[in-house]
């Protein structure tokens, strides 16, 4: 027992703190009308959810969270893949490669969103100075004020952070049963149709756990938005981290942004039991 | 089918490492062509070799009269059979079948007949829509055979196919590999460390050590008239006996037993002679004209059932070889190791009078370890044994 109190213990009152008390004080904000001060809250039920759901900067900001994800899944599976499969096949300078993609994933993220908004600032930013100096100056553009463009850049940036998965397959790759893509080759097997018809689908688990670890990541990837556009131009690039943040910090009702934050963490939770319940019903490899 | 041909293949590894050494042979069209051998004796990486997966540094290969050192593997038409089976575990047995077809760019209705077909021969036809998986181990090896089949390749490569299977299973698979083949007549070379399946499925053996060619024969030949004293102890179980004996004018000197040998032997070695029986050689029982008598303690039995082993300490100065070389000097004294029919649990601490087969009595130069051509053996007449 005394054993159990030291182990468990700290990791218990951790919890207890920051888990329970957190989601019970969030879920009871939620239904009152209460500023920054957490003062003279006012019981309003269920009006915040109602004036959350009806808000379309909000909807847009749940599809964006969704679009990302997808388009970080899809990044990963197929440019991830690809390159983690090239590097292993033996290119010239592999370290390097490997360096150049997975650093960013190493940094700070927010650090990461910095750079790429310094970049790309409109008047002296190092991509349109670049541009104006090899004499194409007609393509510099407002990049993080054009909404489209905007809204493409975050979704570079979400795909540039594709270290992660690179490394997943790697090491996959670096226990590949080789006898199999050697049978493959004697049967006739091209490069290509090596990667894509032996490789890709014996990966099956590589790909299921790229595809959880890159959902959670983009669910929570807060400072990529926020540290490049804030969720601007106009709310195009909005997700629901930045949209809370946003309504927190004005500051007029707590309890909005708190069932905002609510709202989040259902569908954070039910995204989670879905990919659950496909792993489980497709049952562990043989 | 196709003949295949090595000429002074040779591999080195960027280290440096030798993995095979100045190899030629010649498989004939629809030869079943066994490369035997010792674990890193540079059998795998050679069939390896002729399969593509390995460059080959120096020398030439051809299939069918066609170079093909430069081919790369798809293009030699050739087909492998890996020791892990290397099916692919997202398909079905059917699509497995089917692969190698599907990439050849094979009519579907064709390449269905011949799926079937291959099926019907290895007696998969129950298990084409099943996953590599779900099978056994002996399904498994199965469908492995039937896709390198499938092709009708010209050469057929086999990497110790065998080995992942229990005893009982690889028995029956050896003999219906073996038939397969003579029935297909598809030129094969096999590897393997297995020394039963070398004797039993080779047209011819070819025994290799350390990336080099011991020796090339049928399994009788290699077995009966092996070419070095490497070859004498890694054929054979248990293995053959060695004991030293001395040098005369034109032969040797066991006991009361003269041989003469028709090749030259060296003389500055340690012994003059290293004479090799087989265990079953020897003989329970009063020597003959034709034999050579010994005389010993029994100090171990082991009954096997059908035949006992007995570790017999005679008065002959038994020595060990091991990788073809003398491992210890006269003094070892390793027992001499009989193969008795039936039970003999009862010769334990005996002693008993044995009788050797001169006849069967092979010499080796100790020193280059090659075998000696015996010209002719006989007993000593009786004043010459007793000496002065």
């Amino acid at each position: 027992m005394a054993g159990f109190t030291i182990f468990f213990g700290p990791l218990i009152a951790f919890y207890a703190v920051f888990y329970f008390f957190s989601a019970a004080f969030l879920i009871r904000t939620s239904f009152q009308d209460v500023s920054l001060s957490l003062r003279n809250a006012v019981q309003v039920g269920w009006e915040n959810y109602r004036l959350l759901l009806d808000d379309p900067r909000f909807i847009d900001a749940l599809r964006n969270n969704f679009v990302f994800a997808g388009a970080s899944i899809g990044a990963a599976v197929t440019i991830g893949f690809f390159i983690a499969v090239a590097l292993w096949a033996g290119v010239r300078g592999r370290s390097m490669f490997y360096a150049a993609f997975l650093l960013p994933s190493l940094m700070p993220i927010a650090l990461v969103a910095s750079v790429f908004r310094t970049m790309l600032e409109a008047r002296h930013g190092a991509v349109n100075e670049l541009l104006r100096d090899v004499g194409l100056g007609s393509f510099a553009q407002r990049w993080l004020v054009n909404p489209d463009l905007a809204y493409g850049v975050i979704i570079i940036m979400f795909v540039y952070l594709i270290g992660l998965p690179i490394l997943y397959y790697t090491a996959n790759l670096a226990v590949i049963n080789t006898s199999l893509l050697e049978s493959a080759v004697l049967d006739g097997a091209r490069p290509l149709r090596l990667m894509y018809g032996i490789i890709f689908p014996i990966m099956k688990s590589t790909h299921k756990t790229v595809t959880i670890s890159t959902v959670l990541i983009s669910f929570r990837a807060f400072d990529i938005v926020f540290f490049s556009t804030r969720g601007g131009p106009a709310g195009r690039t909005e997700i629901t981290g930045t949209y809370v943040y946003n309504f927190t910090t004005s500051g007029t009702n707590v309890g909005f942004a708190s069932a905002a934050a609510v709202v989040v963490l259902l569908i954070s939770l039910l995204v989670s039991a879905i990919q659950l319940r496909i792993y489980r019903h497709e049952g562990r490899p043989r | 089918m196709a003949n295949l041909a090595l000429d002074r293949l040779t591999k080195i590894y960027s280290g440096g490492l030798k993995a095979v050494n100045d190899v030629t042979l010649t498989v004939d069209e629809g030869e079943f062509l066994v490369l035997l051998g010792p674990s890193g004796c540079g059998k795998s990486t050679l069939l390896r070799m002729i399969a593509g997966l390995e460059t080959i540094t120096e020398g030439d290969l051809a299939i069918g009269g066609r170079p093909v050192r430069d081919v790369h593997p798809r293009e030699r038409d050739i087909a492998m059979v890996f020791q892990n089976y290397a099916l692919y575990p997202h398909m079905t047995v059917r699509k497995n079948l089917a692969y190698p077809l599907k990439l050849q760019k094979v009519p579907k209705p064709e390449r269905d007949a011949k799926v079937r077909q291959v099926a019907e021969l290895l007696e998969i036809e129950g298990e084409l829509d099943r996953r590599p998986g779900s099978l056994s181990g002996g399904q498994r090896q199965r469908v492995a055979m039937g896709r390198a089949l499938v092709r009708e390749p010209a050469v057929f490569l086999m990497d110790e196919p065998l080995s992942n299977l229990d005893a009982r299973l690889r028995m029956q698979m050896r003999s219906e590999i073996a038939a397969l083949q003579r029935e297909l007549g598809i030129t094969t070379v096999y590897v393997t460390h297995d020394q039963v399946e070398a004797m039993t499925m080779a047209d011819r053996i070819v025994v290799m050590n350390e990336g080099r060619v011991q020796q090339v024969g049928r399994p009788t030949e290699v077995y009966e008239h092996p070419a070095n004293l490497f070859v004498a102890g890694f054929i054979g179980s248990p293995p053959m006996n060695f004991f030293a004996a001395r040098r005369t004018s034109h032969g040797i000197v066991v006991n009361d037993c003269e041989i003469e040998t028709s090749g030259g032997l060296n003389v500055d070695s340690g012994i003059d002679a290293i004479v090799g029986v087989r265990p079953e050689d020897v003989q329970l029982g009063e020597a003959g004209t034709d034999d050579l008598p010994l005389a010993g303690r029994v100090v171990a039995v082991e009954t096997l059932g059908a035949e006992t082993l007995c570790h017999i300490e005679t008065d002959l100065d038994g020595v060990t070889v091991e990788g073809g070389r003398l491992a210890t000097g006269p003094t070892g004294r390793p027992a001499f190791l009989l193969r008795a029919r039936g039970n003999r649990a009862d010769l334990a601490a005996r002693t008993v009078r044995l009788r050797v087969d001169i006849a069967a009595l092979r010499v080796f130069d100790p020193r280059t370890g090659r075998a000696v051509d015996v010209a002719s053996s006989r007993q000593m007449p009786a004043e010459r044994a007793l000496g002065p």
